[in-house]
């Protein structure tokens, strides 16, 4: 009786701790680290941390263009997290969204004093040019695709942060930014558009003059 | 064929691909349409791909901040009392150790006895027998005993987190609580007794063994550093950044002050400011009175870079040298430092570092005069002159001084095109006299028409640089607290020395700089 009380008790603490105990991430769940980090189980929190941190960096990065900027924020919004997890409501999206949500605050308030100018972009130039897919385009090299995003318009690459380099779904990234579902659809359309045409002519470029 | 039968538009393909759009009739029964739709999808391969992830410092420094947050938090929010799923570790503990209590009560053998021993530095610590932990996740052969909380002992977290080593990229880093965890760091009080410095982030090795974060390093420890960049830490002294492949050791100096030894490679360092410190090479030492520099051992000699603040350079019997913000130095064992330069390349100087380690504004050395004197007199310009001098042995002698009989030597120049000062330009002169003495550097400021001067204790023997920016020059005429003002006319500069008495006064240069 007693080997299948103590079974059981490691078996749940393996189950819900699993990564920390070297097995896969997505054993545990959001919610639940979330819910114990409540509890005060740091251990639980730090769990999103490791899950969490690089994708939350990055949007940061997207955003404000500046790695000591995104740093600081990513750092921020742990820390702010961490403050206020009890008003975390699941009710209210997931636990990947709020932490979004946070970081979109803070990235929004060190862009503001920073005050970095953006470049303006030709989007009445690329609207006109040719959307077509371009296999090659996908070819180019990662820094060259990494400019390109930042050079959209702020409310655009973060959409793109979001969705394709974070997997949020269109109604995370509505909860995340406060917008509706539409608009955030309609968002990553424009980003998408736009970036296939800014990549296809860097493509054409290269194919031209091996800039690449 | 109806216009539902048509190929739409590459704007309703690509949104069809994007999930935005949901495919219509015919976009699921079209081969050219679902080709398309294959193509805009492979867009997000490249868009996902398209990813830049932080520094593992970075990502140190967030999961150092975030555990502080959390050891404050844990106030806030306390524990529940008793059994609880919150507490899996220590219930997967607890029910490991009953388990094998029933196996050994079953074989008839006397049941194992719990060690409860008091922590040797810090906070009470429970060592379970090496089965009841799970394997640590990060190698650290040199880590004191790792640190359990169970239920009724106090939680404890350190004050710095462990950065992950860049050569265990993958270990997760050690959980806050609960998790009996191998966590390398030591309790903050431990970690101060005996130590000289502590080992934040970095592949280190003491000989064959690696070092993990958290380490202390205590007295003539020979280091190196692995692949990635160390950062070691003195409490109250200097953060050092090491770079990869850097042998260095820490020790005492002769006041009780934190000597880094550099064997090899580079550190950049940065004043605490609450105890001094030096950094040393096989060729001298740069004991800094700011907070930023540079140190680089190169093929032989060592540069000093100084970011802010002003870095004192010593060779052993040789002299010493001032190097500013903005400004190298290069020296060699034995032999006098030479002039600190502008560091035309200061941004390279520090471009090893990490960007979050890296200084926030490097200095712009602005150098406005410079005269050396291992060739000679320098030539001048129409109407200059240099007065009360002579060259001897690749420097100048001040010769007797016959203006002021209470002074042994003087020499200088006048030259009526000399800039404007301003207080923040700063004057040195590299000097050396046969016996103690003061070195008084004066500089005739044409609005107060009196002279400014700046009085320096030299010691005989050695090349010795004075000098301070012109803001510390005080009038010569007692009473007058006149100082230099921007845009102050002025002729040139005296250096004069002595009592009246003999003394031989040697000047290899004189150098008017304006930093940041």
């Amino acid at each position: 009786m007693h080997l299948l009380i103590g079974a059981a008790l490691a078996s749940l603490a393996l189950r819900k701790y699993a990564p920390l105990m070297g097995m896969a991430p997505d054993e545990a769940d959001d919610a639940a680290l979330m819910e114990d980090a409540c509890r005060g189980v740091a251990a639980a929190f730090e769990q999103l941390f490791e899950r969490y941190y690089d994708r939350v960096y990055h949007y940061a990065r997207t955003l404000l263009r500046d790695e000591d900027l995104a740093a600081d924020v990513a750092q921020e919004t742990f820390v702010r997290a961490h403050r206020y997890r009890e008003k975390y409501e699941k009710k209210l999206g997931t636990v990947r969204a709020w932490l979004f949500s946070i970081a979109a605050n803070r990235a929004r308030t060190y862009a503001q004093r920073s005050r970095r100018p953006e470049v303006p972009l030709d989007e009445a130039a690329l609207a006109s040019a040719e959307s077509a897919p371009d296999p090659f385009a996908a070819n180019l090299r990662r820094e060259i695709i990494i400019d390109a995003i930042e050079q959209l318009p702020p409310e655009l690459r973060e959409v793109i942060a979001l969705k394709y380099q974070n997997g949020l779904t269109f109604e995370e990234i509505a909860s995340a930014l406060g917008l509706n579902t539409s608009t955030a659809k309609m968002r990553a359309l424009r980003a998408r558009e736009l970036l296939a045409t800014r990549l296809s002519a860097l493509a054409r470029g290269a194919r031209g003059g091996g800039e690449t | 064929m109806s216009s539902s039968d048509r190929c739409p538009d590459n704007r309703t393909l690509r949104a069809v691909a994007c999930g935005v759009e949901p495919a219509g009739a015919h976009i699921a029964s079209c081969s050219r349409c679902q080709e398309l739709i294959e193509a805009f999808r492979a867009e997000e391969k490249a868009l996902r791909d398209a990813v830049r992830t932080p520094l593992s410092e970075t990502r140190a420094r967030a999961l150092a901040a975030l555990r502080k947050e959390t050891r404050g938090g844990s106030r806030r929010v306390p524990r529940p009392s008793g059994p609880r799923v919150g507490a899996p570790f220590v219930l997967s503990i607890l029910a490991v150790f009953v388990t094998v209590l029933v196996l050994v009560k079953a074989l008839g053998t006397p049941p194992p006895v719990e060690t409860k021993e008091p922590a040797p530095e810090g906070p009470r610590i429970f060592v379970p027998k090496g089965d009841e932990l799970p394997p640590p996740r990060t190698p650290a052969p040199e880590s004191p005993p790792a640190e359990v909380v169970s239920e009724d002992a106090t939680t404890t977290i350190p004050e710095v987190a462990p950065t992950p080593s860049s050569e265990a990229p993958e270990a997760p880093p050690a959980p806050l609580t609960e998790a009996p965890s191998p966590s390398p760091v030591l309790p903050e009080a431990s970690r101060e007794e005996g130590a000289l410095a502590v080992l934040r982030s970095g592949p280190v090795k003491a000989g064959s063994k690696s070092l993990s974060p958290g380490a202390r390093m205590r007295d003539d420890s020979t280091l190196v550093v692995g692949t990635s960049v160390a950062v070691v830490e003195s409490e109250g002294a200097a953060s050092f950044v090491l770079a990869p492949g850097s042998q260095f050791k820490v020790s005492k100096g002769a006041r009780g002050e934190l000597v880094l030894s550099v064997a090899k490679g580079r550190v950049f360092a940065r004043s605490l400011g609450k105890s001094s410190y030096a950094v040393s090479t096989r060729d001298g030492r740069a004991q800094p009175h700011g907070t930023e520099f540079v140190v680089a051992l190169e093929s032989g000699s060592t540069r000093v870079t100084t970011i802010e603040g002003t870095v004192r350079v010593s060779v052993d019997g040789a002299g010493s040298a001032d190097v500013r913000p903005g400004f190298e130095l290069g020296f060699a064992r034995g032999k006098a430092p030479s002039d600190p330069r502008p560091a035309t390349a200061i941004a390279k100087a520090v471009e090893w570092l990490p960007a979050s380690t890296r200084p926030k504004e490097l200095p712009t050395p602005g150098l406005l005069l410079s005269y050396s004197f291992a060739t000679g007199l320098p030539p001048l310009g129409q109407g200059a002159e240099w007065q009360g001098m002579r060259v001897v042995n690749g420097a100048v002698s001040a010769e007797k001084s016959t203006q002021d009989t209470s002074v042994s030597v003087m020499a200088g120049l006048e030259d009526p095109s000399f800039p404007k000062l301003d207080p923040d330009i700063t004057v040195e002169a590299k000097v050396k006299v046969d016996r103690a003495t003061r070195v008084v550097i004066l500089i005739w400021d044409d609005r107060i028409k009196d002279n400014l001067g700046l009085e320096t204790t030299v010691e005989p023997g050695a090349w010795t640089t004075i000098g301070a920016p012109l803001r510390d020059f005080k009038p010569r005429t007692p009473g007058s607290k006149e100082t230099v003002q921007a845009g102050d006319g002025a002729h040139g500069f005296t250096i004069y020395a002595g009592d009246g008495k003999t003394l031989e006064l040697s000047i290899a240069s004189v150098v008017f700089s304006k930093g940041r």
